[in-house]
């Protein structure tokens, strides 16, 4: 039974070390940085998978949305891009316990720019609010035709 | 992303899973049976996504963890019932 005790007795400590350093003010390294949280949104927002897109969102935002206004949100935008190739996010700026992460989907037919407020609660990084206008970059269909 | 965060995930990373190893007696990487093949290949995908920051580092101690538990409680269970069990859940033991 020591082994069990061994084992048990590493995690609470390994998990006190990541309370101590939240507690600490730390925000970015030992949690997900809020650039990481919006890449991984994008990501899920990007595949459809509008289900597993709300556990990025906040415990305020979900009382308001679901997975059906995040779908009627994001369709559209999808609908113009075609098939994702490749989601990247940079951060914007971190204050205490506000900050801002830009997010970006590069397309089949465009680019879309999610630009997101994320707030932290219990050390983790959350949207805050979700832009109502994602703005979208379709590309001209000679560069799409030459690009192929 | 901020290559310092990176070099301090990975050492914690590192460091939880040597323990975690160390102290259930190396049974993870020692016994070379299948599901012991299993949990070190669920154990390196979770490495993963701690260095890239996709999940946050309490996640992967609860997630590392439980399966090294689980994997040891199943090991101790087994070593408890004998050949019955055994054959229910294959170990290398069993081959000699």
């Amino acid at each position: 039974m020591k082994p069990v005790i061994s084992v048990l007795v590493v995690m609470a400590a390994a998990l006190g070390v990541v309370a101590l350093a939240i507690a600490g003010g730390d925000r970015q390294t030992l949690v997900s940085p809020p650039d990481a949280v919006a890449e991984s949104f994008a990501r899920q927002m990007a595949g459809r998978r509008y289900v597993l897109g709300l556990r990025y969102l906040s415990p305020q935002l979900r009382e308001r949305i679901g997975e059906e206004e995040l779908r009627r949100w994001f369709d559209p935008v999808r609908q113009q891009l075609g098939v994702a190739n490749a989601v990247d996010a940079r951060l914007e700026w971190v204050e205490r316990d506000r900050a801002s992460a830009t997010a970006s989907i590069d397309a089949e037919h465009g680019r879309a720019i999610l630009k997101l407020d994320m707030v932290s609660r219990q050390g983790l990084w959350v949207i805050d609010d979700l832009p109502a206008d994602v703005p979208v970059g379709v590309r001209h269909p000679a560069r799409r035709e030459s690009a192929q | 992303m901020d290559l310092s965060r990176i070099v301090v995930r990975v050492l914690f990373a590192w460091i939880v899973v040597q323990a975690l190893l160390r102290l259930s007696g190396k049974r993870t990487i020692n016994q070379g049976d299948a599901i012991s093949f299993v949990v070190a290949m669920i154990l390196g995908d979770m490495f993963d996504d701690v260095f890239w920051a996709e999940v946050p580092v309490a996640q992967f101690i609860v997630g590392a963890g439980t399966l090294v538990l689980l994997h040891l409680l199943v090991g101790i269970d087994g070593y408890r019932r004998g050949e019955r069990y055994s054959r229910l859940v294959p170990d290398r033991r069993d081959a000699s």
